[in-house]
């Protein structure tokens, strides 16, 4: 009875809920402080947890929460998303629509302005005084890599280490961010953005593949507006263009690329041609000594 | 009395709390009777609490209130071996040792602390690693028998323990701010009852136990402990581990030795007073306060929590 009393009297007084340093607020003003000891430490907002299973008392006994029977009331049962008992559910009554666009945006490839000036730095990269650095030369020198910048539609200039750049560069890219822009400009250089579709990046990065180089598409209408804008130093504004007829008397690299482009073609024509005709001697004189060692019937002379 | 019915569950010296006078019944026997003295006065115990003897400047706020940052303390430090002595004088951060009582902070490190120690080794067999084959004892029907599918079954004699334990790691983690904040609020509650004294050395220049022995005597550390007053011992922190303090530590009883890096909580709240070298109280709040350097977390000073008075409300309930 005792004990069933001290029961009730800690939960009617909600025991708990005081302040525990003061805890003897129920028994006398007289004890204010309570010494903190290794047996007067509570915690009165740890929340007891739920227990099912646990006898009648708890509430929560027997089915545990569950009801009687059936599915939900199995060990991992439950129904899947989107269940509708057997009947076709929704999502397979509705036809599929659309494509997904995003799947064919490509990003160019990530440089940094600090990396591109530590590999000039360590002599990795080799600048032209005059003429524009292109996505190949960077490519040859190993400052990006090859088939990200084919994958990836080229190559974008952002300005991390921006405060490294002091070397002169003309650069050619496609893409640039107005801090990249600022710092190579800063040393005295300049940067042009470009428009490379899948071909004109091909030509430009594998010319060997081509006998004549095609020439570069002009930017579609989705794409065209930032290629007039200055401010990402696009090569259809105004101001890039007559910068750069000046600087290097062309706009792009196109032209001069693609002259190269021929003279070496011309020249690997050139040495193909000597080259079979070489062959072609060399042949003749071997079947010539042949039928000669065949005539005189003897092996010796071969 | 009649109110004293309800209290015969509860231990009877805190049961024996309640009267006013010293008066014993004749069939009752006590070892300790100190309990019996008349308690302090609230307003007292509040002052005497808020002005340590220990320290030599500073107030400690007013219980549950958080320590201002115009607040100033200090210690004073003694010789260790001779405590009248005070050389010096170390400064205490507030955050450190002013902190107001949180019992609940003290339980949830506690609790982690013991989590952690406990070895995990119970184990019981399960159906696998019992001796005993799978077949079935006797045919499903047939046999007047209740029907049977193993030989180890939970319900039958010799079976294994169904969901028994097994061999498990207690310990879980412990958000570290909290765990820091359980050193502040024990190293305060230190404070805070006079348990604290900071000497300048523990080092007595010999590892003879006597010394040691003789040094906490003259302090008063080692007095037997007291029926409802919390803890026993003595805590020693030093700044390193030196030998002679060590063995002249080991073979007193209820005396532990601990470096300002390895203080627990748990050692803090068993050991009843705390004597700390200067060097290691200044390298402990510093280490300790670390974590908050970069803090910005200022609407813990919240005003109403601040001006608010909790001995208030005791004496309205008395009144009521």
């Amino acid at each position: 009875f005792l004990a069933r009393r001290t029961t009730m009297l800690r939960s009617v007084c909600g025991f708990r809920r005081f302040p525990l340093a003061l805890a003897s607020t129920r028994r006398s003003a007289s004890a204010a402080y309570e010494e903190l000891g290794l047996h007067n430490l509570r915690n009165p907002w740890k929340k007891n947890k739920r227990r099912r299973g646990r006898g009648i008392g708890s509430g929560r006994g027997k089915t545990s929460g569950r009801g009687h029977k059936g599915t939900y009331a199995r060990s991992g049962g439950s129904i899947r998303l989107g269940f509708e008992g057997g009947q076709t559910p929704m999502y397979r009554r509705l036809p599929k629509i659309g494509f997904n666009n995003k799947k064919y945006e490509w990003k160019p490839v990530k440089l940094q302005v600090g990396k591109l000036q530590d590999f000039v730095t360590m002599g990795r990269l080799k600048v032209p005084e005059d003429r524009m650095l292109t996505m190949e030369e960077l490519c040859n020198a190993g400052v990006v890599t090859r088939s990200k910048v084919l994958k990836q539609r080229g190559v974008h200039l952002l300005g991390r280490g921006a405060e490294r750049v002091t070397t002169k560069m003309h650069v050619e890219v496609s893409k640039v961010t107005q801090g990249a822009a600022e710092a190579i400009e800063a040393a005295g250089g300049t940067v042009t953005a470009v428009h490379f579709n899948k071909l004109a990046l091909r030509a430009l990065i594998k010319p060997h593949k081509f006998e004549v180089l095609p020439r570069r598409a002009f930017p579609s209408l989705k794409v065209v507006a930032r290629f007039l804008d200055f401010s990402r130093r696009g090569y259809l504004s105004p101001e890039i263009q007559f910068r750069n007829k000046q600087l290097f008397g062309a706009v792009t690299s196109e032209e001069r690329l693609r002259n190269e482009h021929e003279k070496t073609r011309e020249a690997d024509r050139l040495i193909r041609t000597a080259l079979e005709q070489l062959a072609e001697r060399n042949e003749k004189a071997f079947y010539e000594a042949q039928r000669a060692g065949e005539a005189s019937g003897g092996g010796a002379a071969n | 009395p009649l109110h004293c019915a309800n209290m015969i569950v509860r231990p009877l010296a805190r049961a024996l709390r309640r009267f006013s006078t010293a008066e014993v019944p004749p069939n009752l026997t006590l070892s300790h009777l100190e309990i019996l003295a008349p308690k302090a006065d609230a307003a007292e115990l509040e002052r005497s609490l808020r002005n340590p003897e220990i320290l030599c400047e500073g107030e400690l706020p007013p219980l549950g209130q958080l320590p201002l940052p115009s607040l100033s303390l200090a210690a004073s430090v003694t010789h260790f071996a001779d405590a009248s002595a005070s050389p010096g004088r170390v400064a205490l951060d507030p955050e450190v040792w002013a902190m107001p009582p949180r019992p609940e902070v003290l339980q949830q490190v506690v609790r982690w602390q013991r989590a952690c120690w406990r070895r995990g080794n119970a184990s019981t067999k399960t159906y696998n690693a019992k001796s005993g084959s799978g077949k079935k004892p006797h045919p499903q029907k047939g046999t007047g028998r209740a029907r049977q599918g193993n030989k180890r079954s939970p319900h039958l004699r010799g079976g294994v323990k169904t969901h028994g334990p097994k061999p498990r790691d207690w310990s879980y983690r412990l958000n570290t701010k909290i765990r820091n904040m359980g050193l502040r609020v024990a190293l305060s509650a230190k404070l805070r009852e006079n348990k604290l004294l900071v000497v300048d050395s523990l080092d007595l220049g010999t590892h003879k136990t006597q010394a040691m022995f003789s040094a906490l005597e003259g302090i008063g550390a080692l007095k037997d402990p007291v029926l409802g007053q919390p803890g026993i011992g003595v805590l020693l922190v030093s700044k390193e581990l030196t030998p002679n303090v060590y063995y002249g530590h080991r073979n007193i009883p209820n005396v532990d030795l601990a470096t300002h890096a390895d203080v627990h909580v748990f050692q803090l709240l068993k050991r009843k007073v705390l004597v700390m070298e200067q060097e290691a109280v200044e390298q402990l709040q510093r280490s300790l306060m670390n974590a908050y350097l970069e803090r910005n977390d200022f609407g813990m000073y919240d005003p109403e929590l601040v001006d608010h008075d909790f001995g208030a409300d005791e004496v309205q309930e008395e009144a009521i």
